[in-house]
């Protein structure tokens, strides 16, 4: 998935940032001439500019070290507030097939990849802008040793591409690490509950821990690898520019005597570390980049189709129908055009996906009839789907209950809220979720019910209405659900049966 | 700052015991990052020496000079070569020390920790948290140290050259600290009163992103696109107010380094020249070396701020931790684990805290059947894992025990590693057990048999693969069985089946059984129950949906 096409440079933050980095060398660099000048200096030395310059410079390195950050920091925000909004607008009508991890990790990538200004390119443009004007001064005033600034040069250039190369590579294989330990780390986990067995099972074969492990050691060694790289890249840099400073300073010959001129250049190779440091230093962010930019293209989604809602008149009939590729049994139904119709089932007889099947969110095989007139695989307007898993969205209540573009009045939402009974949940403005009011399990699942109801749909598909619900709420939740099925159809798929439960149809996994 | 003190003292209480993260290396780091500064500040002093010579000595570089000036930036080169080794070795084994920490705290802790999470929040807290915690106590904790003694020795070192510059210096650098902390608090206060809008906010995209299918079938894309577009720029321009004042903070840094060094340039400049005559002559020479010198007031203060993230990231990974780093204690109980000798266990005075949940008088015989009864959330799956030593308490069974709850697992391993978990078996003792479970007839169907590797998508339904469960628990030939509603995931035929499996292998098990599906309470010796945090000994008493059941009716 395309996400991160043109984005305008942000010109202005970049060349704030070469303007506060050049300014730092500069005062460095003046100040020492201006102190070596003055000792040198005659009678006819104009003391006072080189001063002014001086503190002018430090002033612009400062103003502008300010204006870089909040630029730069505001460039980030916007950018990866772009780079979702569009990320989101490519995700209509499409699922993310990836596991709960990718939904995190998205947000993560996106972030990375709008940091990508900040954290590498800002840093590069600067080594090269000093580089640059640190060669022309050179060779604008002919200063001795400009044999060895070049070398500093190519010398940076080489390690340079050296640490972006095995930077990418480290970063491959840290890829990988990471995609090996969070498989086997699920498999862990998903076992705990059979740990005091496999415990149990290996305390005769002595091993030391007897629970089979995975070990993120891999991935940290990964990490450090990536880390370690950037700091040889610089370590090599600055113990060359010490040789090449030695260089300089032994082979000086008379022409640098009293020549204020000629400290710049074993000044420049003497602070080296500090101000061409951080371009190498920042590759690890560069690799970051690279692979949050691949993970943001290589987005798997499964699309659905949006269908205009069929006039259900008389029946609906399912035939060798089951979902695609999930090994749930085929069924052969036909669904009255109203009343509660319930799916009966053990957990992981496929109920779930059969139900999500026939609304149209995962595709299916065989025929899903309405009316007698076959329909497109596809979701239709005003079936819904209630997950198992209450979905509680980040908003207020009142968001949360009235999602659909439908105008719904405050009775209706406490008439539906009273037989959920949710009547306690009185504040429309309150905000639930992260941040604000966490309704209990069972809250959560009546009130994803309660949103469903308000909508209105003419087939209502339900899954697993009672798990997790005490007594007087399964007998609340049922009697709703019944009173809707008088004139719609509801579908439920279910493991739990309230001794109440009358179903017009039941259709049976097992 | 109290937090900062918080984090350091739940590092040292918590985590830095019996060895780990010894005291040694993090003064080794400091100090070889200090001996790395010094070797600069007397190179620097060579190096000052040999312009000096350029230009008001007349004469060309002098070799003791050269020779020193080498020996400072060779050690300042090897210094650096082992701070960075040994910063990476030192993380390295302290990841690894932590993440045995870690498995010894799920070993001991089991399902009774891992099941209030997803798998997803243990791998965050495995491959970030953990690392996390150490980035902040080998960089940020020595960079912290390090930031204070290298401007001392700098400092004492401008003094001994130059009384005046030193005692400027001096007068003037603590302003440093105080604007620094005077910006971070109008920061901090301003982030706290944005909060909980930047918390809201902030989550607004990962919450959308995950309800992807919700939006798709409400028709609502565009609705929620809007939304998450002003969110976005609402979040963008508070975070703006926030960071707006907190980047001041690196702002008083630059404005203090770079002013400093503008303006000792510009007095030695003027002292040079005779222009000033105010404090002790100054030579090029020593002129110079303290323009070189003064940074390293502040530059080790600036890096800190750039491990100043691993500050936040640390106390994020203090609340997710908690004491999963700490050394398992060994439960205080009352008894050892002693598998042939179980015969009778008393539960007297046994209290447990968080939940709390108390007992007294009760007794498990050799051969009981116990229902446990009590309304969901009163306590009994943690009760059992008490029990079983999981969690702690004042007493766990002296004997070892199985458990079976309903997240049934099924490894991806042959069919026979699922029921022998690595243990040796005959593959009759496999059958046999099958045939208890009722399942020859499923696994004589299966391509290879025993043999047959399951997979990610076992070929079994949710009954069947409790059966599995069962029959690896009669494998083991455990005395006590913790069943933990077994059966509440299934249908009703499906549980029946199940519960008369279960009574006819169980005969001469001891079992403890909490179930809000109807059992045949003939079949049990005993019936407990969890009550307002106490359990007591209960005649049978109806806490299931009423008669929670029956497909009959239809």
């Amino acid at each position: 998935m395309k996400v991160e096409n043109v984005m305008k440079t942000p010109w202005l933050s970049l060349l704030l940032a070469v303007v506060h980095a050049c300014a730092g060398l500069l005062v460095l660099i003046v100040s020492s001439w201006f102190i070596a000048a003055s000792s040198v200096a005659g009678l006819q030395f104009n003391y006072m500019l080189p001063a002014v310059v001086i503190r002018g410079l430090a002033l612009t390195r400062i103003a502008s070290g300010y204006a870089n950050m909040w630029l730069g920091h505001r460039d980030l925000l916007d950018r990866t507030g772009v780079l979702r909004t569009r990320l989101f607008a490519q995700l209509r009508d499409r699922i993310i097939a990836t596991r709960a991890t990718g939904v995190e990790a998205l947000a993560n990538d996106t972030e990375t990849v709008a940091a990508i200004y900040v954290a590498w390119a800002g840093h590069q443009a600067s080594a090269i802008a000093m580089l640059v004007a640190a060669l022309g001064v050179s060779v604008w005033f002919a200063l001795d040793g400009i044999v060895a600034f070049i070398l500093l040069t190519c010398v940076w250039v080489i390690i340079a591409t050296l640490t972006a190369w095995h930077g990418l590579k480290v970063a491959l294989l840290q890829a990988q690490c990471d995609a090996d330990f969070r498989f086997d780390s699920e498999h862990f986990f998903a076992s705990s509950s059979i740990w005091n067995l496999i415990q149990r099972a290996n305390t005769t074969s002595e091993v030391a821990s007897s629970i089979p492990a995975p070990s993120a050691r891999k991935v940290w060694q990964a990490e450090q690898r990536q880390q370690l790289n950037a700091q040889h890249g610089l370590w090599v840099l600055q113990s060359i520019a010490f040789v090449l400073l030695m260089v300089v300073l032994a082979s000086a010959d008379a022409t640098v005597i009293s020549q204020p001129l000629a400290v710049i250049i074993p000044m420049l190779l003497l602070a080296s570390g500090d101000w061409l440091g951080r371009s190498l230093l920042t590759w690890p962010s560069y690799s970051r980049f690279k692979h949050s930019q691949q993970a943001l293209h290589s987005i798997t989604t499964e699309t659905i189709t949006p269908l205009h809602e069929p006039n259900l008149m008389q029946s609906i009939d399912l035939i060798g129908f089951a979902p695609l590729n999930r090994s749930v049994k085929t069924i052969n139904e036909t669904l009255p055009n109203k009343g509660l119709v319930v799916l009966a089932g053990s957990s992981g007889s496929g109920k779930s996906s059969l139900l999500q099947a026939l609304a149209g969110l995962i595709p299916f095989t065989g025929e899903r009839l309405v009316d007698e007139v076959r329909t497109e695989q596809g979701l239709f307007e005003n079936w819904l789907y209630v997950d198992q898993k209450p979905h509680i969205l980040q908003a207020t209540l009142r968001a949360n209950l009235c999602l659909s573009e439908k105008t719904i009045d405050d009775q209706h939402i406490n008439a539906v809220l009273q037989e959920l009974g949710l009547a306690h949940f009185t504040k429309f403005d309150e905000w639930l979720g992260v941040g604000g009011r966490k309704p209990s399990g069972g809250e959560s699942k009546r009130l994803t019910l309660a949103r469903a109801l308000l909508a209105q749909p003419r087939v209502l598909l339900v899954d697993e209405p009672f798990e997790g619900l005490d007594e007087q709420a399964t007998r609340l939740t049922l009697d709703t659900l019944e009173a809707y099925a008088h004139n719609q159809l509801v579908i439920i798929a279910t493991h739990i049966f309230p001794p109440e439960l009358v179903a017009d149809k039941q259709i049976t996994l097992d | 700052m109290k937090q900062r003190n918080q984090l350091a003292a739940w590092f040292e209480s918590q985590v830095a015991t019996e060895g780990v993260a010894k005291r040694d290396t993090l003064f080794l780091l400091v100090a070889l990052k200090v001996l790395r500064a010094l070797s600069f500040i007397l190179g620097y002093w060579f190096f000052a020496a040999i312009v000096h010579a350029w230009m008001v000595g007349q004469s060309l570089t002098a070799k003791a000079d050269l020779y020193g000036l080498a020996t400072c930036l060779i050690s300042a080169s090897v210094f650096q070569l082992v701070v960075n080794w040994q910063t990476s070795k030192a993380k390295l084994t302290l990841l690894n020390q932590l993440e045995h920490r870690l498995l010894q705290q799920f070993q001991r802790q089991q399902h009774a920790l891992i099941r209030h999470h997803s798998s997803f929040y243990w791998q965050t807290l495995w491959l970030k948290h953990i690392p996390a915690v150490v980035h902040w106590h080998f960089d940020y904790r020595v960079q912290q140290m390090v930031a204070v003694t290298v401007p001392v020795f700098t400092l004492v070192a401008i003094l001994w050259q130059n009384s005046l510059i030193g005692l400027t210096l001096l007068i003037t650098l603590p302003v440093v600290p105080l604007f620094m902390v005077i910006v971070g608090k109008g920061a901090a206060s301003l982030h706290r009163k944005h909060f909980i809008a930047l918390e809201r906010l902030g989550s607004l995209f990962v919450d959308r992103l995950a309800a992807l299918p919700l939006i798709a079938s409400f028709r609502v894309h565009d609705k929620q696109q809007t939304l998450i577009t002003n969110a976005s720029e609402q979040l963008n321009q508070r975070t703006m107010k926030v960071v707006g004042v907190a980047f001041l903070s690196t702002t008083v840094l630059d404005f203090f380094a770079t002013l400093a060094v503008a303006l000792i340039a510009v007095f030695i400049g003027f002292k040079l020249l005779g222009e000033f005559s105010l404090g002790p002559d100054i030579s090029l020479h020593v002129g110079l070396w303290i323009l070189l010198t003064a940074p390293f007031l502040l530059t080790e203060l600036k890096a800190l701020g750039q491990f100043y993230h691993q500050k936040a990231e640390a106390e994020a990974a203090q609340v997710a931790l908690q004491d999963l780093l700490s050394v398992p204690e060994q439960h205080e109980t009352n008894n050892a684990v002693n598998d042939s000798a179980f015969q009778q266990f008393t539960l007297d005075h046994f209290v447990m805290h968080n939940p709390t949940l108390t007992a007294h008088g009760l007794t498990l015989a050799r051969g009981d059947k116990i229902q446990l009864h009590g309304k969901s959330g009163a306590g009994k799956s943690v009760f059992m894992e008490a029990l079983a030593g999981q969690l702690p308490a004042t007493h766990k069974l002296p004997t070892s025990v199985a458990m079976l709850n309903q997240d049934v697992v099924v490894l991806p391993t042959t069919l026979k590693e699922n029921l022998t978990l690595g243990a040796v078996y005959s593959d009759d003792a496999i059958w046999h057990v099958l045939a208890q479970v009722e399942l020859t007839e499923w696994a004589q169907k299966l391509p290879q048999e025993l043999a047959t590797p399951m997979g990610e998508h076992p070929p079994l339904s949710g009954g069947q693969a409790q059966r599995l469960a069962l029959a690896r628990m009669l494998l083991q030939q455990v005395d006590v069985w913790l069943l933990d509603e077994p059966t509440a995931h299934l249908s009703t035929s499906q549980h029946k089946l199940l519960t008369r499996i279960i009574q006819h292998v169980c005969v001469d098990k001891t079992v403890l059984w909490a179930s809000h599906k109807p059992l045949d309470s003939a079949w049990f010796t005993q019936h407990w129950q969890v009550l307002n945090g106490e359990v007591v000994k209960g005649n049978e008493v109806n806490d299931h949906l009423p008669g929670a059941t029956n497909e009959e009716a239809f």
